[in-house]
């Protein structure tokens, strides 16, 4: 792809993420957008590429120029709403690393921001939503069974289960550790420590995932900036430059997924890694999108991080904390960090700049020089992988 | 309306919704209420595929035929549901992924059976739900058509 340090990120935004019922979607998003100039010292009129990451409560197909509206800013040389579901902030990375390389646009605003926990007249609308919803064609042969957005990660997991020795303590332990990162994290909405037994007896929702399985349903937005390798010499950090970067995208039904535990991770990795010249044992921190607690598992087999049937296991033994052989999500990923809808993966990004600067404090990896960043969208349908580095 | 927002009809009582069938569908659905499964299958190089769509995904072909199938499959995946999308809903029932023995995979519901004693790799087979909205819905059972069926 020949985009290894032509680009970087040069300044981040993140609003709390939680309970923010006062908070329309669009005032989320652009708090977040705001602050992401004012960390990269760049002016809003010299942002000439916006990307919008869409929203589930708020959204429309020209989200991108309502954005623009919203912040002043006319959407001058290259803009478009990114349709890639949870995948969309790295998807983005890699659509505006590529216009800003092929010289489309200089400087571009990534954001992305939504507010499932209170943009819905009630939890019970939510739940619904999110059951029948962008699954329009989905629906007439899958969702016409009534499966909560949980069942479908329940079939996967099960499946997963069943082909390899994964137990249900450690699916928890994904969640437990996600947790305990959270609590060092003063933005995340889920900061109270829990334990693998409290995992196991929360609600079951579908088998054999518990509630606390699952992602915290929450408001929140992000957003990032990003130039050439030259105009982020004027900023206000030091870069944070993309090495590489890779998708993939398979079915759109479950029913059409070759083999359920052959994550499409596999595809996209390859293709981040090589391009990076990065080898796996060089990655000091991963930001890996957990919807639900076995996705991360699937995740990790599939950016070959574990062995085929082993990564609970990996997991289990304390590998994604901090000091242990990956760092994971020191933020608390979409299981205790939040939820918001089509934004967390940008919660990802954020962090993994926060660790590329040095700047996470208490939950800070130490000598952090190469950050692996993985989104997902669908039905663990589509995959997108960035490579960062100092 | 937000983009993808589906407007369903639910029942309720059977943790179903109402499919809406399309021009390109409506044979699978007409099989259904008739009680019969029936799918795509290429004419070209003799492949079954569904869910229903334009052309043979392995040779790209467009000559199709609906044929009927045996309705006999085993358990691929599946889940116990006990936090349905709609409150009225009758919690637990069964969702899995039925691998027919026609070689493609479909969506649907394991009824007939305690959600505890359902196993992956069990052998199931077709049973149709009549609903009042003019569409028979498939679901599965345990145990397998015979061949005299």
């Amino acid at each position: 792809m020949g985009l290894r340090r032509k680009v970087a990120i040069v300044g981040i935004g993140e609003t709390q993420v939680g309970a923010l019922p006062d908070k329309t979607c669009m005032e989320l998003y652009t708090d977040a957008a705001v602050l992401a100039m004012e960390d990269a010292g760049i002016e809003r009129d010299e942002i000439d590429g916006l990307l919008s990451c869409y929203t589930w409560t708020d959204g429309n197909l020209r989200h991108h120029v309502r954005l623009a509206e919203a912040l002043g800013l006319p959407p001058r040389k290259y803009t478009a709403t990114m349709l890639q579901g949870g995948a969309g902030p790295t998807a983005a990375l890699i659509e505006a690393a590529a216009a800003v390389e092929a010289g489309l646009c200089d400087v571009v605003l990534v954001a992305a921001g939504d507010n499932m926990l209170s943009g819905w007249p009630s939890r019970d609308e939510a739940v619904k939503f999110m059951g029948t919803s962008d699954r329009g064609h989905v629906f007439e042969f899958e969702g016409i069974y009534s499966i909560p957005m949980p069942g479908y990660f329940g079939l996967l997991a099960q499946r997963y289960m069943h082909e390899h020795n994964v137990t249900s303590e450690q699916l928890a332990s994904v969640a437990v550790t996600m947790r305990e990162h959270a609590s060092r994290n003063p933005n995340a909405y889920m900061r109270e420590p829990i334990t693998v037994d409290d995992v196991l007896n929360s609600k079951m929702i579908a088998t054999p995932l518990h509630i606390l399985d699952c992602a915290v349903i929450a408001d929140g937005a992000g957003a990032y900036i990003v130039t050439t390798a030259e105009r982020a010499k004027r900023c206000r950090r030091d870069p944070v430059f993309l090495l590489g970067a890779g998708q993939a995208y398979g079915y759109y039904h479950i029913a059409d997924i070759p083999n359920i535990t052959d994550s499409l991770a596999r595809v996209s990795a390859e293709d981040a890694l090589r391009e990076a010249r990065v080898a796996r044992g060089d990655v000091d921190f991963a930001a890996i999108y957990d919807c639900f607690t076995p996705t991360v598992l699937l995740v990790l087999e599939g950016l070959g991080f574990a062995k085929e049937g082993q990564a609970g296991a990996f997991v289990a033994e304390g590998n994604l904390r901090l000091g242990g052989s990956l760092p994971t999500n020191t933020h608390g990923g979409l299981l205790s960090m939040g939820h918001p809808g089509l934004s967390a993966n940008v919660f990802h990004i954020t962090e993994a700049v926060r660790q590329l600067r040095g700047d996470c404090g208490e939950r800070q990896v130490a000598n952090c020089e190469v950050a692996l960043v993985h989104g997902i969208a669908g039905l663990e349908s589509m995959h997108a992988t960035a490579i960062l580095g100092n | 309306m937000v983009l993808g927002a589906v407007d369903a009809q639910a029942i309720p009582e059977k943790n179903l919704f109402v499919p809406k069938p399309t021009r390109q569908s409506q044979p699978f659905w007409d099989g259904c209420r008739a009680h019969r499964l029936t799918l795509q299958r290429c004419t070209d190089c003799r492949q079954f595929r569904h869910y229903p769509r334009p052309r043979c995904p392995r040779c790209l072909s467009k000559s199709v035929e609906w044929s009927d199938v045996s309705g006999n499959g085993h358990i691929y995946t599946f889940t116990v549901i006990h936090r349905p999308p709609l409150q009225e809903m009758i919690s637990p029932y069964v969702v899995a992924q039925i691998a027919l023995v026609e070689g493609v995979r479909m969506m649907s519901q394991v009824v007939d059976v305690q959600p505890d004693a359902v196993h992956i790799d069990m052998p199931v087979s077709v049973s149709f739900v009549d609903t009042d909205f003019g569409i028979s819905i498939p679901v599965f059972r345990p145990g397998h058509h015979s061949d005299e069926g």
